[in-house]
């Protein structure tokens, strides 16, 4: 692992990645890629989640495609120096921002989306002009063998290398130096990310979760709501970190919501859920021992059949839910949807900000002024309004968590930025040394009257005035250092 | 009130809402504005106490630049804090799609000591601005400025919301236990690795404004005198303890002596002939950073200056020559006035003289020729760069302020400043009709995949 994590900083050290044309030729290859190897890519994603190959197509290589197509785009602007507003004292020179490369970036990928959550920030590592480490999860094992086989055959085999391995080998990968590491999971390795990478002063983008709210108003159009919670709830089994986790309602709309989602479900999945091609699987053993603990004890309005031999959970309702039960206290990750009734949406933000904030909030209502007055008052990384996992799906929106649900963002210019260093840049010339006087010792309280004057006088209109008190203050400092004043 | 206690007393605070509306944070950015003014002539006793600043160094080093801070970013809150439409896709043509800026919740503030003033304040201003309860501790090691700001700021600012925490390492341990939303450390790499592994623990987002050894190539196509001007004025400012100070000096051996004369000649200027004397020349922070910086010269050709007066921290500015790059004055962030100057053989060498250190905080090229300044630029990393001149990038608003690599993570100043202690949250608003158009997402799905 060492010689391999050596010659990919080798290779970012050799200036291979800067160009922009290579960038761009890479990040066809990868195009390249994922079209001429469709099949496999989707059979190894649907072999671990029990995907059908439509889903898996929609929900991840969709993505993927368009962050390509979206870099190829913009790949020139992004990458150009961006001109700065200048002051006073620097009006004549020229000041930029210029993006470049961090060096070698981590990407540790996560197994709900073993695809897109893997490539998508490969993209943007890439396009910024890094080389790139790639641990897939060791979970969704076939798409992490399938892509170390694949990358290697398109990308250049030095600046974009793929690691597998469990939680061993994730140690081991920690220890070394990286430029920036994106780590898409939970907390928990969250927090062990963060310390591994406090050792080198890496930075890092943590996309992690939390329980994700879902408030239904009661001005609302509950068909129609309904079908959008279920298809975001639903959709992967439940394994979706912007999921809407629980539902919290007013008492009196329980009932309508569990019976308009359970009319969802069976448009969606028909009446032999088990048979659908559409409804996934859980993705090992131990999480479907876990998410069926979380039903004991609890009113199931709905759903609550499985079947351990298939890691099958039927689309659950569970209403009443008792907020200190176990349910919830951590996020799902399931098919299985609390309704908490609260009073008002007073009282259900109250509910939410006494919680982590989490990684998406949802909140179904006509009432426009509702809608912004719940955003107003609570935090979330992100907010759909009525509808879930949208916001996703926008690459002008950076996509991350706050608080315990993540730091940093990535999609589309904001992973272009992620894993780019912006750095500030100011050409003077040697000429005009005129203006400077007034800076050098030794000092005088003149100077320091004629500093407070230049420095704190808000200039709002036009470069002729600007130009016109540059020259005052090289006179005055003239003057000062003839000693006329 | 114990530690633990002031930090619960903000985070109530905070809870309470009172520091959203814009016109609190306004009037809080007012008060801090006042107290600046009515308190200058305290500001600049304690800064003369803990680094021997006269009233022009602290005004002009220090103090104006918060100034400026306040008064820009009072200008633009109402515009940063709007709502940000962003561009819509075909599907969401019917949707709002923009980005929410909200308050994190309780920042911490770790200032330094060498501006101890600017340092903690500024970072302060942008937290605020952002709608934050603020907790700064200040550094220890400028304890007058210290003891300072823990007197004034109750008096101008809301006491619940903002508050001052002095105290020195075993304070800072105990504050770095509590949780924060945000985290902003000025200091060394060393204390930035603590604080993180501390931040760690509670999933805190940091900012770190460390250091390193910032180069400063001479190229042999230049105005010397001015160049060395230039570099004097930046280099012994502070008594050359500046985070973004020119560390050491990259020079051809044909132009070793003319710039070690020009920059004699630009102290002389400044200080006179003797240092010592000058009401502008600084003194270093205290007794350990004294011997530090001291024990650098060891060994090396002392071009001009090389006393020191440990009683009054006095260290004379010093350059020295031809120096090694393995000796220890280039193993460290010198954070003191002495200028080695190493010679390397044209700019390709000073590029990967500089390529083989970690990223510096700063880079500074001078040179009358573009292409050396673009090739300079385009084949190193650093936290900022300024050509032919000395820190200004640190002073323009427009450009953020920050490190890379072991020179710091995350950026400041202004707009970046509202940013960093700001929550973007990605907001997308749909309305309850259209279901029309997204039958196309609902199971179940097609018999079979459709040709794309």
């Amino acid at each position: 692992m060492e010689r391999e994590v050596q010659r990919v900083r080798a290779a970012f050290r050799s200036g291979r990645s800067r160009p922009l044309t290579f960038r761009r030729q890479q990040l066809k290859a990868l195009r390249r890629m994922v079209q001429e190897r469709e099949k496999d890519i989707l059979a190894a994603i649907t072999a671990d989640l029990s995907k059908s190959e439509l889903n898996a197509y929609s929900q991840e290589v969709i993505s993927v495609l368009g962050e390509i197509d979206l870099m190829l785009e913009k790949l020139p602007e992004w990458a150009a120096a961006t001109p700065a507003r200048k002051n006073l004292l620097t009006m004549l020179d020229e000041a930029y921002i210029q993006p470049e490369p961090l060096g070698v970036v981590l990407i540790i990928g996560a197994w709900n989306y073993p695809f897109v959550l893997t490539i998508q920030p490969l993209i943007g590592a890439i396009a910024a002009g890094n080389a790139v480490i790639v641990k897939p999860s060791e979970i969704s094992e076939n798409t992490a063998t399938t892509l170390a086989e694949l990358l290697p055959q398109y990308l250049d085999q030095d600046l974009y290398a793929v690691i597998n391995g469990g939680v061993e080998e994730t140690t081991e990968l920690l220890k070394h130096r990286f430029d920036h590491i994106l780590y898409t999971g939970n907390a928990t390795v969250g927090k062990i990310v963060m310390e591994a990478a406090a050792k080198h002063l890496t930075p890092v983008t943590l996309e992690l979760g939390g329980k994700s709210p879902c408030y239904v108003d009661r001005d609302c159009d509950l068909d129609v709501a309904c079908r959008r919670i279920a298809w975001g709830k639903y959709m992967n089994c439940g394994q979706t970190c912007i999921a809407p986790d629980y539902v919290l309602c007013e008492p009196a709309l329980q009932d309508q919501i569990v019976q308009k989602m359970k009319d969802a479900v069976k448009e969606f999945y028909g009446e032999n859920i088990k048979e659908s091609p559409d409804y996934e699987r859980i993705i090992n053993l131990r999480h479907f021992k876990r998410i069926l603990s979380l039903l004991e004890g609890q009113k199931v309005a709905f759903g609550g059949e499985t079947d351990e031999a298939t890691r099958y959970i039927a689309p659950t309702i569970l209403t009443d839910v008792d907020p200190g039960s176990k349910v919830m206290q951590e996020e799902i990750f399931g098919p299985v949807l609390p309704i908490v009734p609260v009073k008002s949406a007073e009282e259900a933000v109250r509910f939410i900000n006494e919680r982590e904030k989490p990684l998406a909030l949802y909140i179904f209502s006509q009432d426009n002024k509702l809608t912004k007055w719940l955003i107003d008052h609570t935090s979330s990384g992100g907010v759909t309004g009525n509808d879930v996992i949208m916001h996703f799906m926008l690459s002008s929106l950076p996509f991350g968590g706050v608080g315990s649900s993540g730091m940093g963002a990535y999609h589309g210019k904001y992973s272009f930025d992620t894993f780019s260093h912006q750095r500030p840049c100011l050409l003077k010339s040697l000429k005009r040394e005129g203006a400077n006087k007034l800076r050098y010792p030794p000092n005088s309280p003149s100077k320091v009257d004629w500093a407070k004057f230049f420095l704190l006088r808000r200039f709002s209109r036009g470069k002729l005035r600007l130009l016109l008190l540059t020259l005052l203050g090289v006179l005055v400092a003239v003057l000062i250092k003839a000693g006329h004043c | 009130m114990s530690i633990s206690e002031v930090v619960q007393r903000a985070r109530a605070a905070f809870n309470s809402g009172k520091a959203r509306p814009l016109q609190f944070r306004i009037q809080q950015l007012e008060g801090l504005r006042r107290m600046i003014r009515e308190r200058e002539k305290d500001l600049v006793g304690a800064l003369t106490a803990d680094l021997h600043k006269n009233e022009w160094n602290a005004y002009y080093e220090e103090i104006v630049y918060v100034l400026e801070e306040i008064d820009y970013v009072i200008q633009k809150l109402p515009e940063w804090a709007a709502d940000e439409p962003v561009e819509k896709t075909p599907q969401t043509q019917q949707d709002e799609p923009y980005i929410h800026s909200e308050p994190l919740g309780v920042v911490l503030v770790i200032g330094a000591w060498n501006y101890p003033f600017s340092l903690t304040i500024q970072p302060m201003v942008g937290a605020i601005a952002a709608g934050n309860a603020v907790l700064i501790k200040p550094s220890e090691l400028s304890e007058n400025t210290a003891s300072l700001l823990a007197a004034v700021i109750p008096q101008y600012l809301d006491k619940d919301l903002y508050a001052v925490i002095c105290g020195g390492i075993p304070e800072t341990t105990e504050v770095l236990k509590e949780r924060f939303d945000h985290i902003l450390c000025t200091g060394s790499t060393a204390v930035g690795k603590i604080v993180m592994v501390a931040a760690a623990k509670h999933l805190t987002p940091v900012t770190l404004g460390l250091g390193g050894k910032n180069p400063c190539y001479v190229d042999k196509d230049c105005d010397l005198d001015i160049a060395c001007r230039r570099i004097a004025w930046g280099k012994f400012m502070n008594s050359g303890q500046t985070c973004v100070g020119p560390d050491y000096i990259l020079c051809d051996p044909s132009i070793q002596n003319q710039i070690v004369e020009k920059l004699k000649k630009s102290l002389k200027e400044f200080y006179g002939e003797d240092a010592k004397k000058s009401r502008d020349y600084g003194r270093i922070i205290n007794c350990q950073h004294f011997q530090r910086i001291m024990g650098l010269m060891e060994g090396q050709k002392v071009a001009h200056g090389g006393a020191g007066d440990a009683a009054t921290r006095y260290i004379a500015p010093t350059i020295l020559m031809d120096v090694d790059p393995q000796s220890q004055v280039m193993q460290e962030e010198v954070f003191g006035p002495i200028m080695p100057i190493v010679c390397v053989r044209g700019l390709e060498e000073a590029i990967q003289f500089i390529n083989q250190r970690e990223k510096a905080l700063a880079l500074y090229v001078f040179s009358l020729n573009d292409k050396v300044i673009k090739k300079m630029i385009a084949e190193t990393s650093s936290g900022g760069v300024t050509a032919n001149d000395i820190m200004v990038h640190s002073t323009v608003h427009s450009l953020p302020y920050g490190g890379v690599g072991s020179s710091g993570m995350g950026s400041y100043r202004g707009w970046e400043s509202f940013k960093t202690f700001s929550h973007r949250r990605s907001c997308l608003v749909r309305p309850l009709l259209n279901e029309e158009s997204l039958k196309a997402r609902y199971p179940p799905s097609p018999a079979k995949m459709p040709r794309h």
